[in-house]
């Protein structure tokens, strides 16, 4: 059994006392050091659940434990501090946030801010740009010169230098080029190699299917779906339900298999594993 | 032979504060009818072309002529009758109080009668898919939503030409689809001729003819399938491979004997169901 990073149980969440409900007994757990993908709607709950996550907001009802810590409604504010030093909050479009004169300057200004000492921090800061691809030339420059990619890439990295052990990325690749998505996604799985635990907030099903671990699918602020992403996409009826669409290989996969149902062992839901199924069949067909 | 709906002839375009030129020798024509994609990376003269075309920025004269008619002061009234353009922004285009009134806006404008507006109104939302939504105020509205209402405005005031500067970037895939469908019978059915920029693989798919635009210059111009099938250009200018071709790739990649042309969703389908035919 995989142990968990977050707990939710029973929690409900409302910004009106009761009149309506952001979030509406929601229980699931976060295993550590996986990817979590959460999926909806604009107004399913996503927001809520990941403000509350990051302890920005109190649940109304239930709990949840957050990396060892328990958040309920009467919990004090001073407890919170110490959990959001774990916790490592990547807001949509996280460029919109800088602010310094270099870029240096902008990614020590989180660990700074945590108390850590200016040498401490300078460590830090070098070591979080070097793993996003942001060498030595760039440090002194201003953020604002650089493309609209490495200005991402640098905010995610004041992010990193703060050392979180649980990250959460809402939309993080939206509105970058492809060569942008692809580095980023690239990152996510290294950073979950080196052991951190993620919460993903994504439109994109693809990425799902690619990077997922597990899916959390919340509607109009219920949980509706959780499970692997195979599980997910090998699911038609919740998909229309909640006009999710498919990966484009899943659906290829699935008209495939009404020729020939028996085609896949495994049923392909990312374009590298479609590839493979394919490739090996028609290597067969060939001879 | 169909006419040329635009003309464009050596077009030169430099913006005051800059020393290089936005738009490098440029001569394209678009036949009636037809639907011409622009694809490029940011900055490589797309946005200014479309605007140039619709006399939006200072068109040099006797470069651009929309329907015959030269793109100058004189004419330009009369050339913004026949051409409706959409913005990838809908904020900023957004008059209406309600989805509605914001489609009657561009019909009052042109004295449409108050008798025949409301069918109009009703047939263009209707066209995106918007006609639940008639009397939402737009901060009700998400920006894919307030993308369509800004075409159903468009295609109300049934123009000659309608250009399209990343006007679906914000609709999910399924909306997408929807909305470009749409748009296909239009022009299938002679109505309508398209310009779109666009950096969305299936949207380019959909023209007849696709120019891309590299530093102010049209590079290339050809088929979508010519375009599309041309990894390297399509690379250079950051555009996605379509879902077809990726995989073609890939299976070429695991040393699969695969065909090098073009080819679409459905022919990729085809040709892999008779490969599998021949093994059963």
């Amino acid at each position: 059994m995989d142990k968990s990073a977050v707990s939710y149980q029973g929690v409900s969440l409302s910004y009106d006392e009761g009149i309506t409900w952001a979030l509406k007994d929601f229980s699931a757990t976060i295993p550590q050091g996986k990817i979590t993908a959460i999926i909806g709607h604009t107004g399913s709950g996503k927001s809520s659940l990941m403000n509350l996550t990051d302890g920005l907001l109190l649940p109304t009802e239930g709990e949840l434990v957050v990396m060892g810590h328990q958040l309920t409604a009467t919990t004090k504010q001073t407890a919170l501090n110490e959990l959001r030093h774990s916790i490592g909050f990547v807001f949509q479009f996280p460029e919109h946030q800088l602010f310094a004169d270099t870029v240096l300057a902008d990614v020590m200004f989180g660990p700074l801010n945590l108390g850590v000492s200016s040498q401490k921090a300078k460590v830090a800061a070098q070591a979080a740009l070097s793993e996003l691809g942001i060498s030595h030339p760039f440090y002194e420059r201003s953020p604002f010169e650089l493309s609209g990619g490495q200005q991402r890439r640098v905010a995610i990295a004041g992010v990193l230098a703060m050392k979180p052990k649980l990250l959460i990325l809402d939309e993080p690749t939206a509105g970058l080029d492809p060569d942008g998505q692809q580095e980023l996604l690239t990152l996510i799985k290294k950073l979950k190699r080196a052991g951190l635990t993620i919460l993903l907030v994504t439109h994109q099903m693809e990425q799902v299917a690619e990077l997922a671990d597990q899916v959390l699918v919340l509607a109009t602020g219920k949980l509706v779906f959780s499970g692997s992403p195979r599980e997910l996409f090998a699911d038609p009826l919740l998909l229309a339900k909640h006009h999710l669409v498919e990966p484009q290989a899943v659906t290829f996969a699935h008209q495939l298999t009404e020729t020939y149902p028996e085609l896949f062992d495994h049923f392909p839901i990312t374009l590298t594993e479609l590839a493979d199924a394919l490739a090996e069949k028609l290597r067969g067909a060939e001879s | 032979m169909k006419t040329a709906m635009i003309k464009i002839e050596n077009l030169n375009y430099k913006y005051a504060h800059q020393n290089k030129l936005t738009l490098n020798d440029l001569t394209l024509q678009v036949p009636a009818g037809q639907w011409l994609a622009i694809v490029g990376k940011n900055g490589s003269g797309k946005s200014t072309l479309a605007r140039l075309i619709d006399g939006l920025l200072e068109t040099p004269s006797k470069t651009i002529w929309v329907d015959g008619l030269e793109v100058n002061t004189e004419n330009i009234a009369t050339i913004h009758q026949k051409i409706g353009f959409v913005f990838q922004n809908p904020d900023n285009q957004f008059v209406g109080a309600t989805v509605a009134a914001d489609v009657a806006f561009g019909l009052e404008n042109r004295q449409v009668s108050s008798s025949e507006m409301p069918k109009v109104i009703e047939q263009a939302l209707t066209l995106v898919k918007m006609q639940a939504f008639r009397d939402r105020a737009p901060e009700q509205l998400s920006g894919g939503q307030k993308q369509r209402v800004a075409i159903a405005g468009a295609l109300a005031l049934k123009p000659q030409l309608l250009i399209l500067d990343e006007a679906t970037s914000m609709l999910d895939p399924e909306g997408r689809k929807d909305v470009l469908t749409q748009l296909a019978k239009l022009r299938d059915q002679g109505e309508l001729t398209i310009i779109s920029i666009t950096h969305d693989p299936d949207e380019v798919a959909l023209a007849d003819q696709v120019a891309v635009l590299d530093q102010g210059k049209i590079v290339k111009q050809a088929s979508p399938a010519v375009v599309l099938n041309d990894q390297s250009l399509i690379q250079r200018i950051g555009l996605v491979q379509p879902f077809s071709l990726m995989l073609r790739d890939q299976l070429k990649a695991r040393g699969i004997k695969v065909p090098t042309n073009y080819l679409g969703k459905g022919a990729l389908y085809e040709w892999i169901n008779q490969q599998l035919a021949t093994k059963a």
